[in-house]
């Protein structure tokens, strides 16, 4: 748009109304920034600036006016990639050459504070319009250079498409997780059915040790005693040896069956730890064996008395228990008695139970062995017993996460030690 | 003497030999008659096909069950038993070889009046046979059961 050069007159309405307009005053008071340039590139010198501009680049007048655009205005030095003068120039030097307006697109361009503040830029946006103004011979005679301030506009606009940002990856990452957790629930199911399955194979394998390896069992035993009754008479001892080593032998195979099936159940199903009163165990322990101990009267054996409560389950801890105590009476030399001593450990953590004997002891080589199923050190006629008393105590302790060990010398005696955690206090049931 | 008829399922012919060979022996009450299935119990019971003769297949005062049999278990049988009008009050001695808790409990569940296990010890299955002849054939009093008709 060009204009005259206001010199006071216009042919039209004559001198009176132009020349009593305070053009400057109206210039500066102007609603909008608006700084006016001299076309002397590349230095761009600032003739005239308005109050709103001065306030929206905390600049003063006096300190502008004279001086070229960017040396008051340089780059924000922080800013590695500012392109603020750069597109500026550019965009001058386009409408120097066109002497046709151009507008920017949304430029980024930081204001400095004054020194009295400390001197920091600050991030800014605008939409900055330069238009040339023209002179009679249609050479560019000033620039008007138009800034407005959209900072808020674009933060705003960063704003919302940062949180659109954020909610794709929320969602993302939503439906990640609910195929994982589709997937986990599959492996828990498959898992569930596996379990299901083995312990239907568990159920079946009791079955079968319960009803079919006993019948046959029976049977011999059976028929070797009636036998024995019907027809003892007309036997030699040979003979009739023969048929107490067939029940002998049934009478074995009833032992390790049994045995079998208490390894078995030792081994079933899902056990939760609970406190557990220990002395109880112990008292029920030597209940159970109590029969099978060639002194019934139990103060062969040393109880320490109020032994703390462990994290278990009380069955298997009798049972360990009932297993360690009844090995520690039968393992003596011929024609000792057994001493055995049952006492307990603690740290802050555990209580370890140590059933000790002064039996015939295990030598370090066979320590590991022991533990295993239907493990004899010595010949099942010395020392009579199935084989799996340690196996079961093992299988028991490990189901109760507990830890177990011995320590032994031959001919001097052997401890061995359950270890379980501490279960603090326990209500005792009425 | 009244006779003491007592009905034997159980298929397996080791256990039934000993356990005639046992009720001979030691002149005990009880007389004993076998049979092998499920199927074949329940028609003793009720009298049909070749066991309507109750001269031979005298209607029993007590039943040992063995719980493992061919086809029907002993459970079945049992189930069964307790649904018949009249017979539901026989006597049932479960006398197997399983000392697992979940047999003893679905027994008795079902309705089992005693649960005995085989003692594989010839001595100690004497001494059972010899109790459970005086207790449930003697001492413990009878019901009457009626003629086997079914329930359901």
């Amino acid at each position: 748009m060009s204009a005259r050069t206001p010199d006071g007159s216009n042919p039209e309405t004559g001198p009176a109304t132009q020349t009593d307009v305070d053009f400057c005053a109206l210039f500066e008071s102007a609603p909008g920034a608006y700084l006016v340039l001299a076309p002397d590139s590349p230095r761009f010198t600032i003739l005239a600036v308005t109050d709103s501009y001065l306030r929206v680049t905390m600049t003063e007048r006096s300190e502008i006016l004279g001086r070229g655009l960017f040396e008051v205005f340089p780059d924000n030095p922080n800013e590695v990639s500012a392109t603020g003068v750069q597109h500026l120039r550019s965009s001058f030097e386009r409408v120097l050459r066109s002497k046709l307006p151009n507008v920017m697109p949304i430029q980024r361009y930081d204001v400095q504070r004054p020194g009295s503040s400390g001197g920091e830029f600050e991030k800014r946006y605008w939409i900055p319009t330069n238009s040339p103004v023209l002179d009679h011979n249609d050479e560019v005679r000033y620039i008007i250079h138009r800034a407005e301030d959209v900072t808020e506009f674009v933060e705003r606009k960063a704003g919302e498409a940062k949180i659109k940002l954020e909610a794709d990856t929320l969602l993302a990452r939503t439906a990640e997780l609910e195929l994982e957790v589709e997937r986990r629930s599959r492996e828990v199911s498959e898992a569930t059915i596996k379990l299901e399955q083995s312990n239907a194979e568990l159920e079946a394998f009791n079955y079968t040790v319960s009803h079919d390896l006993r019948a046959p069992l029976r049977a011999m035993w059976g028929f070797a005693k009636a036998m024995e009754e019907d027809y003892g008479a007309e036997l030699d001892e040979t003979a009739r040896s023969y048929l107490r080593e067939i029940t002998d032998s049934a009478k074995r195979m009833d032992q390790l069956i049994n045995a079998l099936l208490a390894y078995s159940r030792v081994g079933r199903g899902e056990i939760t730890l609970v406190p557990v009163d220990t002395n109880k165990c112990l008292q029920d322990a030597l209940h159970q064996i109590g029969g099978d101990v060639p002194n019934k009267d139990q103060s062969w054996v040393d109880c320490q008395p109020n032994m703390p409560a462990v994290l278990g389950d009380s069955i298997l801890l009798t049972a360990v228990l009932a297993n360690l105590i009844s090995n520690a009476a039968k393992f003596v030399t011929a024609g000792r008695e057994a001493r055995v001593r049952v006492f307990c450990e603690t740290d802050p953590q555990n209580v370890r139970i140590v059933v000790e004997d002064e039996g015939i002891g295990i030598a370090v080589e066979d320590q590991g062995r022991i533990f295993g199923v239907f493990e004899h050190l010595h010949g099942v006629d010395k020392y009579q017993g199935t084989g799996i008393g340690l196996a079961i105590v093992r299988r028991a302790v490990e189901k109760m996460n507990g830890k177990f060990g011995v320590e032994s010398t031959v001919g001097v005696g052997s401890r061995f030690w359950v270890e379980f955690a501490q279960a603090g206090e326990i209500s005792r049931a009425a | 003497m009244q006779p003491k008829p007592i009905l034997v399922v159980e298929d397996d012919q080791n256990d039934v030999f000993l356990l005639q060979r046992t009720f001979r022996r030691n002149n005990l009450v009880g007389e004993l008659h076998t049979v092998t299935t499920v199927d074949e119990a329940i028609s003793y019971l009720t009298g049909e096909g070749k066991f309507s003769d109750r001269n031979q297949f005298p209607s029993p005062v007590l039943m040992l069950l063995d719980l493992k049999l061919p086809g029907k278990s002993g459970f079945d049988l049992l189930a069964w038993l307790r649904n018949q009008q009249g017979l539901c009050r026989l006597p049932v001695v479960v006398l197997t070889s399983s000392a697992q808790a979940e047999d003893i409990n679905k027994a008795f569940d079902l309705g089992a009046n005693s649960y005995l296990v085989k003692d594989p010890d010839p001595a100690g299955f004497l001494d059972l046979t010899k109790l459970l002849d005086l207790y449930w054939l003697t001492l413990n009093q009878k019901p009457e059961l009626g003629l086997g008709r079914r329930a359901v």
